[in-house]
């Protein structure tokens, strides 16, 4: 129980990680890799704190296992809200109307991200599956480019299909 | 997984985060009450040890259903899939993305959810929205993030 707790302790060092590392570096788009970055600092500190304390207990490996779930437990839940923040659609749209005071639909649309716009939101998304190589764009022609990305669409359409989840997105 | 299957193809409406955590829960107590100890014989450790490999496995599995349910990217490569030649053009794609319609469901949502109110035509935000967003560009501040939403 106690590994447990050290654990879930420890993971207060990902935010202190990312946000050291944010200023370290100062660049725009390194964001998602520095959280990376943050979670394997934080996991190694882990691991190197329970070989320390735990490796002469007769249930170490078990005390092991925990501790990497507990350790990817926090990480996923980081990253969804760090996602929220930096990503989170309902977010930006309640802080354009915050910043703005007040807005109407219309006024939501142009306003998106700080004045950026609805378009802008929607090329972000097609830029990152861009920069994965998972489509390509030749003029106004948008195309599969890889494999991986049809595998993508095969399982996903099947796991909508048996979940009975709709178009989704 | 075949329990959640087999939900999921019964009940329509909502079957979101909550519904997946309640039936992950249902299926450890099964596995560990009822097929491990009363059909197979064999108890396995106690429940609390393991309790923190189903909560990664819990939310390894979430992090992937609301990944494919709601990734505008996932939906955008499955559009481009089932289109001719795996292609399509600028309009198309804002075809099937129509802002209009994405931002007033969305609106539509947070007022039924209490976070904005119309007032003549135009949305402001509530009391839980306005916490919220303070906090919220307080991270960006604290984050050095710019380019969000």
């Amino acid at each position: 129980m106690h590994a447990i707790l050290l654990s879930i302790i420890l993971s207060l060092l990902i935010p202190i990680f990312h946000i050291a590392l944010i200023a370290i570096f100062r660049k725009e788009g390194l964001h998602i890799k520095l959280m990376f970055v943050a979670f394997l600092l934080y996991i190694s500190t882990d691991i190197i704190i329970k070989f320390a304390y735990y490796y002469d207990l007769q249930e170490f490996y078990l005390y092991l296992i925990n501790s990497i779930s507990i350790s990817i437990f926090t990480s996923l839940f980081y990253m969804e809200a760090f996602s929220m923040v930096a990503r989170g659609f309902s977010m930006r749209i309640i802080t354009d109307i915050y910043l703005n005071s007040s807005l109407d639909s219309s006024g939501v649309i142009k306003e998106y991200a700080g004045g950026k716009g609805i378009e802008w939101m929607l090329n972000k998304r097609l830029k990152g599956i861009q920069s994965l190589g998972f489509i390509s764009e030749k003029g106004e022609i948008i195309k599969i480019s890889s494999k991986s990305a049809i595998y993508i669409a095969k399982v996903s359409l099947f796991y909508k299909s048996i979940l009975k989840l709709g178009r989704g997105g | 997984m075949l329990l959640h299957v087999i939900i999921w193809r019964i009940i329509d409406g909502y079957r979101g985060i909550t519904l997946i955590v309640l039936t992950s829960l249902v299926a450890i107590v099964f596995t560990y009450y009822v097929l491990a100890d009363y059909i197979l014989g064999q108890p396995l450790p106690g429940i609390l040890m393991t309790a923190p490999l189903f909560y990664c496995l819990i939310m390894l599995y979430s992090h992937f259903y609301v990944g494919v349910l709601k990734s505008v990217s996932i939906r955008i490569i499955e559009e481009l899939y089932g289109s001719e030649n795996f292609s399509m053009n600028r309009g198309q794609i804002d075809e099937i993305y129509s802002s209009e319609e994405m931002i007033i469901s969305r609106l539509m949502l947070l007022e039924n959810m209490e976070w904005i109110m119309k007032e003549n035509g135009k949305y402001k935000c509530l009391n839980k929205a306005i916490f919220t967003v303070r906090i919220n560009i307080f991270l960006h501040k604290i984050y050095r993030l710019n380019n969000t939403g």
